[in-house]
């Protein structure tokens, strides 16, 4: 496991940030690096080794999402750590109010904002991960933005109708 | 109105990076998963090209370490509970069939799984093996080179699912609230009405004793505006570009039962024919 426990960390917060849940991503995780020892003999460039890494379990992440996003208000709700630095704080009712949005998200979308957001890929090089056109990746990532936004807004209008179920 | 600076700053904030911590019980079952895979096909493999790639090295002596241990572990306690560990005694004495157990997330044996198209449905798909591949969520059978583009194939399992009616709305679909589930033939007509979804090769046929529909979906070879077919919760939607599924739409006791062979051009015939024989195993339980 040399080659692996210093990346799984990291891995892990992938799969965190995109299922929401740990149980799930730890499942994931698994999935992912038994399939990596698995299809190793397919990679042919060493170099290539994190990104194809990453390419896999993001895929086994968005399967799993996929199947089970309707089950996600049984799911166990992410700890919050404590900020990073005060300037990075957001309230209580905002991460309350991304989560859930965040959670309304097809998997695919959801992905692409863990990309860009939380390892900071640019277009090309979440274009480059996912093996899609960098025009590709530009609109999806638009897409993406665009799909939060409108959960998010949709979400504000329950909040003020008090119409929101758990 | 929230502008799309405020989300991407939002986004940025919320992502902010903490410290998260994998349990050495994940990396423990990796271990342990692996160590149970008595005659993985990449160990000839890892062999003759351990040279081309430095990676190889380590994870083949991680390997070969694990696997011994699980062997080990397995000898010293040969009378002990189940520890997941390599055959014993390599005699051939006959034993009996072991029973289906539920579909696992990862790899398979050649054993019978159980399939559902979601937690807790009630229709049950019981399929052979195939070994070497990988189980997903329960629904779906990956591999052996995963069901991703350009070669990958894969097959997945439903029970009355709903066919996406909108290209770009993956939300939109064709059960009404309280509507009835669906049938062969309303399922053929929400596929064939896709426009951007290519119909050939509709045909009647059987599958595990019952009648029903099979028909071919070639899928598109451009980034789609969603990659769905049949929506959430039993959703199932395009593993990569230009993503071919042979669809078998089976009437099941008036219910429909839906096997889908995921599939590419390039996908190689020896897997395609492994995929066959395992739908080929196929038994539905209503």
């Amino acid at each position: 496991m040399d080659l692996v426990r210093p990346r799984s960390n990291r891995l892990f917060a992938i799969a965190l940030q995109i299922l929401r849940d740990i149980d799930r991503a730890e499942d994931a995780l698994q999935d992912a690096l038994v399939i990596a020892w698995r299809d190793l003999r397919g990679l042919r460039d060493p170099d290539r080794f994190d990104a194809w890494l990453r390419k896999l379990l993001i895929n086994v992440c968005i399967r799993q999402a996929s199947r089970e996003r309707r089950r996600a208000v049984n799911l166990r709700v992410l700890p919050i750590d404590g900020p990073a630095a005060p300037d990075d704080l957001l309230s209580i009712a905002e991460r309350d109010q991304l989560e859930r949005g965040f959670r309304r998200l097809p998997p695919d979308q959801r992905a692409i904002l863990v990309l860009h957001h939380f390892l900071g890929y640019a277009p090309s090089e979440i274009a480059e991960t996912l093996g899609i056109p960098p025009g590709t990746a530009r609109s999806r990532l638009y897409n993406a933005h665009r799909a939060m936004r409108a959960a998010l807004e949709a979400d504000a209008r329950l909040t003020v109708a008090g119409g929101r179920s758990a | 109105m929230t502008s799309e600076r405020d989300i991407e700053r939002l986004l940025d904030r919320w992502f902010a990076d903490r410290p998260t911590e994998v349990s050495e019980r994940v990396l423990d079952g990796v271990a342990d998963r692996i160590g149970r895979q008595p005659q993985h096909p990449a160990w000839r493999v890892f062999r003759r090209d351990a040279h081309v790639n430095t990676y190889l090295k380590p994870l083949l002596a991680i390997a070969a370490i694990v696997v011994v241990v699980v062997a080990g572990f397995a000898v010293l306690r040969p009378s002990g509970p189940d520890v997941g560990g390599l055959p014993v005694d390599a005699s051939p004495t006959a034993s009996p069939t072991p029973a289906a157990v539920p579909l696992p997330y990862g790899l398979l044996e050649n054993r019978d799984y159980v399939a559902h198209a979601v937690t807790g449905d009630p229709m049950a798909f019981t399929i052979t093996g195939p070994e070497g591949w990988t189980g997903f969520g329960g629904f779906f059978i990956a591999g052996p080179g995963t069901s991703a583009a350009p070669d990958g194939i894969g097959i997945s399992f439903n029970h009355d699912p709903e066919v996406v009616t909108d290209p770009c709305d993956s939300s939109a679909h064709t059960a009404a609230p309280g509507a009835e589930g669906p049938s062969v033939e309303s399922l053929v007509a929400a596929l064939t009405a896709r426009e951007d979804l290519q119909v050939s090769g509709l045909t009647d046929t059987t599958l595990a004793g019952y009648s029903g529909k099979r028909l071919d979906l070639q899928l598109p070879a451009e980034q789609p505006c969603s990659w769905y077919v049949f929506a959430e919760p039993k959703g199932l939607y395009a593993n990569g570009l230009s993503n071919r599924w042979r669809v078998w739409l089976l009437d099941v006791d008036g219910e429909t039962a839906v096997v889908v062979l995921l599939d590419y051009a390039a996908t190689p015939a020896e897997d395609r024919a492994t995929a066959q024989a395992a739908i080929d195993s196929i038994r539905i339980t209503p």
